[in-house]
């Protein structure tokens, strides 16, 4: 930490950029929105701001909590920075027809009440640029199959703790199925009770173990998803 | 000496006689244990006092969410200040509905000599609950089945540290999830004799889970004797939903006993603080006891709660950490204002295997409730990984483990004073007791001697194989469900049993969509 004072609109845009890592690193919202708001006016495009800028600030927030330098309440800081940034460039990325880092609906299943999990995984989602619907807890098939239509998300995450509720993301799925658009959408699944052998008898397209691999496999299949469907 | 026993009365039958008695010696089941110790405490009475004014004032400045329209109505009945779903109470109708608790309650048994007293004076051991997986006896960890819950159930049954079976210590996951609950309590009830958990989560598993225990209670006799527990769990922060309260309701409603856990995950669902967590905590359990007794005034209920701290590296729960205990300690201090007997989470670990960390963990979360003085140790068997298994080497360690604190809870007794204090006399500076009378005597009773804990010497060990406690353990739960024996129970209470999970197997669908 340096105690000499920082103005933003002096550095050069490499170190306006290295300065917006470290901002997110270390929560700071107003500063994200001001880098932001620089970097625009220098006449970055809203996509170069959101990847070199806040995405690769997230990635590396992303890697020290993983390794379990950062701690739960400082990632929270960090991702409620880059929401911040993300408000800003939000509209611009629309307008500019931009590729987007991608949507994701998530909530928990019918009967199931835990959402601290998911919570945690919603908030890592939104740090890594990804726009989330959170649809709460207690989700029947049919509130997933209306948000899919109104949402038009890119991937559905469910999560469970109950062995008993997490069949339900087999009712869910086979559902998707019967409807024709199973493969439309990345289905994630998540939950302690889980694992990697229950999510391919489900049917989901991966388990993640805990919210640092679900933004990584988030973003993984996002990078094919771009690849094979560039109307997204 | 003068008066040498004549032969007759001194001779005892040799080595064929003492083997014949040690072999029959088994250890009894353990009874109602009455506490002996003095609690510690961890904050003055001023402090006790500003925890109790705290939750007070939030159930009636911030108020408490009950998520069901039963609830609500009720509150609204007794004039409560009720605001959509939210609850606003003032301390008189609280402290007035808790004050219709009994004190104390018996739980009853199949074995009409079995009761265990429920009260702030005494200790009682269950199971651990809700593992989605096992660790076997073979140390293989999966899925648990139907019948790895059969062997936990006839391990409860057989090992003498056990008051209450846990019910659904495990979970039958090759069930289909809608007919699960009836044979998780067609077990309890036909492999153990226990008093037992029964399901709660909604109206339906809460009600065939009663209707079952009738099957094998009668109808009569739980008008007025309790068999059967409903663990209700609080939605922290300050919420009770509608799914825990329907299920309160028909144990209640039965005349049988209602554990109301809040669910402390510290920092994560409570304030970073331990004093304000206990304020937190108590102000639901406060809402919910009173609750239960305002739907039902006289229910026999515990002042239950589940307390972890979080990691702040990744959300998970972790026991053993000297913040639970400290909440263990308060909690005791709060429960004791009330009168009201309160439960412990005895066992817990995170650790994925029965190792060092599942050995500490367990034993700071066993001695910190011991020395709360606490009144139900739940999930005292098994609980490995923060509950997602049950691991049955740990299970049978636990259940000795529970003798151990039995004595200890039972403190000091001064029922052989003197008659040692002679011994001290007779034996003067320099000898040593370990040939005395009164050591003859008192030996067996005096020091207890655990069988699964390991006092060889490194030669001794070796030459037996070398065996560590999880192996000693894993050998032992073997060997104890070899030589299972079931409990008695009439044949046309099984038929019936059998018949009734048949009869709601035909009208239940097994699928969830
Ligand atoms: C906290 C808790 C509760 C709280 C929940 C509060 C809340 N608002 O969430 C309360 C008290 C309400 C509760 C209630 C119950 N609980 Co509970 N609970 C727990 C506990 C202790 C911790 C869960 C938790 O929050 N973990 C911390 C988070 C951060 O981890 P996580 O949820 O696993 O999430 C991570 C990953 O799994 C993953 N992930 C999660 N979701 C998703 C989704 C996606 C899409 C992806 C990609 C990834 C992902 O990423 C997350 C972040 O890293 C667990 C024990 C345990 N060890 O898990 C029991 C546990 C899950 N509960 C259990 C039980 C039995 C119950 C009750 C039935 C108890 C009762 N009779 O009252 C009720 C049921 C309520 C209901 N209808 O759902 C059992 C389940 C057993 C089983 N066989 O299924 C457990 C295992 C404990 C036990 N042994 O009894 N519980």
């Amino acid at each position: 930490m340096s105690d000499e004072q920082i103005f933003l609109s002096e550095l050069s845009d490499d170190e306006l950029v290295q300065q917006m890592h470290d901002d997110l690193y270390d929560g700071l919202k107003e500063e994200i929105e001001e880098g932001t708001h620089i970097l625009l006016e220098r006449g970055w495009a809203p996509y170069k701001v959101l990847t070199e800028a806040l995405v690769e600030g997230m990635r590396i927030v992303g890697e020290d909590f993983r390794d379990g330098i950062l701690f739960v309440p400082e990632v929270l800081l960090s991702a409620n920075a880059m929401k911040a940034g993300m408000f800003i460039l939000r509209p611009l990325l629309a307008a500019t027809g931009a590729p987007k880092q991608g949507k994701m609906v998530i909530g928990t299943v019918k009967g199931d009440i835990h959402d601290i999990g998911k919570n945690l995984v919603g908030m890592m989602m939104e740090g890594a640029g990804f726009d989330v619907i959170d649809l709460g807890i207690n989700n029947a098939v049919e509130k997933y199959m209306a948000a899919l239509e109104e949402h038009q998300p890119d991937i559905i995450g469910m999560s469970a703790l109950l062995t008993t509720t997490m069949p339900y993301m087999k009712v869910v799925i086979d559902t998707m199925k019967e409807k024709g658009i199973r493969d439309d959408y990345v289905v994630l699944v998540g939950g302690a009770p889980l694992n990697e052998e229950f999510g391919k008898a489900v049917g989901a397209d991966a388990y993640c173990r805990d919210a640092a691999v679900a933004v990584e496999t988030a973003k993984d299949f996002m990078k094919r998803r771009h690849n094979t469907r560039s109307d997204r | 000496m003068s008066a040498i026993d004549s032969p007759a009365t001194r001779r005892r039958g040799g080595r064929t006689s003492l083997m014949a008695a040690r072999g029959a010696e088994k250890t009894p089941r353990l009874s109602t244990i009455n506490y002996a110790i003095k609690p510690v405490e961890a904050v003055s009475a001023d402090q006790l006092e500003r925890i109790h004014l705290a939750s007070l004032a939030i159930l009636r400045e911030i108020g408490i969410d009950f998520r069901d329209e039963t609830a609500l109505r009720q509150w609204r009945e007794v004039g409560a200040d009720v605001r959509g779903e939210r609850v606003h109470l003032e301390p008189d109708m609280i402290m007035g509905l808790i004050s219709k608790a009994p004190r104390s309650f018996e739980l009853r048994s199949r074995d009409p000599d079995q009761r265990v007293t429920i009260s702030q004076e005494t200790l009682t051991f269950g199971t651990m609950q809700g593992a989605p997986n096992v660790r076997d006896v073979n140390g293989v960890r999966r899925s648990s089945t139907m019948e790895d819950l059969r062997d936990v159930n006839r391990l409860t049954q057989m090992l003498p540290g056990f008051h209450v079976a846990g019910g659904f210590t495990c979970e039958p996951t090759d069930i289909a999830v809608p007919w699960r609950h009836l044979h998780i309590n067609r077990s309890s009830l036909v492999e153990t004799n226990l008093p037992y958990f029964g399901l709660t989560t909604g109206q339906q598993r809460a009600e065939d889970s009663i209707a079952m225990a009738r099957i094998a209670y009668g109808e009569e006799f739980m008008k007025s004797n309790a068999v059967i527990i409903g663990q209700i769990s609080g939605n922290s922060p300050l919420v009770w939903d509608a799914t825990m309260l329907e299920g309160l309701r028909v144990y209640a409603e039965a005349n049988q006993v209602v554990l109301l856990s809040p669910f402390v995950l510290g920092a994560a669902n409570t304030p970073a603080d331990v004093a304000a967590t206990a304020a937190q905590l108590n102000a639901e359990a406060l809402a919910g006891l009173a609750y239960t007794q305002l739907a039902v005034p006289g229910t026999k209920m515990i002042y239950g709660q589940y307390s972890v701290s979080v990691s702040m590296r990744s959300g998970a729960p972790m026991s053993g950490m000297p913040e639970v205990s400290l909440l263990n300690v308060l909690v005791g201090q709060l429960a004791r204002r009330y009168g009201i007997p309160w439960r412990t989470t005895a066992s817990q670990s995170s650790a994925k295997t029965f190792d060092p960390q599942s050995g500490y963990e367990s034993a700071i979360a066993y001695m910190s409730g011991a020395t709360a003085k606490s009144n139900l140790f739940l999930h005292a068997g098994g609980w490995d990984e923060a509950g997602l298994v049950c691991c049955l080497a740990k299970f049978v360690a636990d259940a000795e483990q529970n003798l151990l604190i039995a004595k200890y809870a039972q403190g000091v007794s001064f029922d052989h004073f003197d008659d040692a204090l002679e011994a001290i006399r007779r034996i003067g500076p320099g000898g040593h007791y370990l040939g005395d009378a009164f050591t003859l005597k008192r030996f067996k009773e005096a020091f207890i001697s655990p069988e699964l804990l390991d006092y060889l010497s490194y030669e001794q060990w070796k030459a037996k194989g070398s065996k560590d406690m999880a192996q000693r353990c894993r050998e032992k739960a073997k060997a104890t469900l070899e030589s299972y024996e079931p409990p008695q129970i009439d044949v046309a209470v099984r038929e019936e049993l059998d018949a009734f999970v048949a009869k709601r197997q035909n009208e239940i669908s097994p699928s969830l969509a």
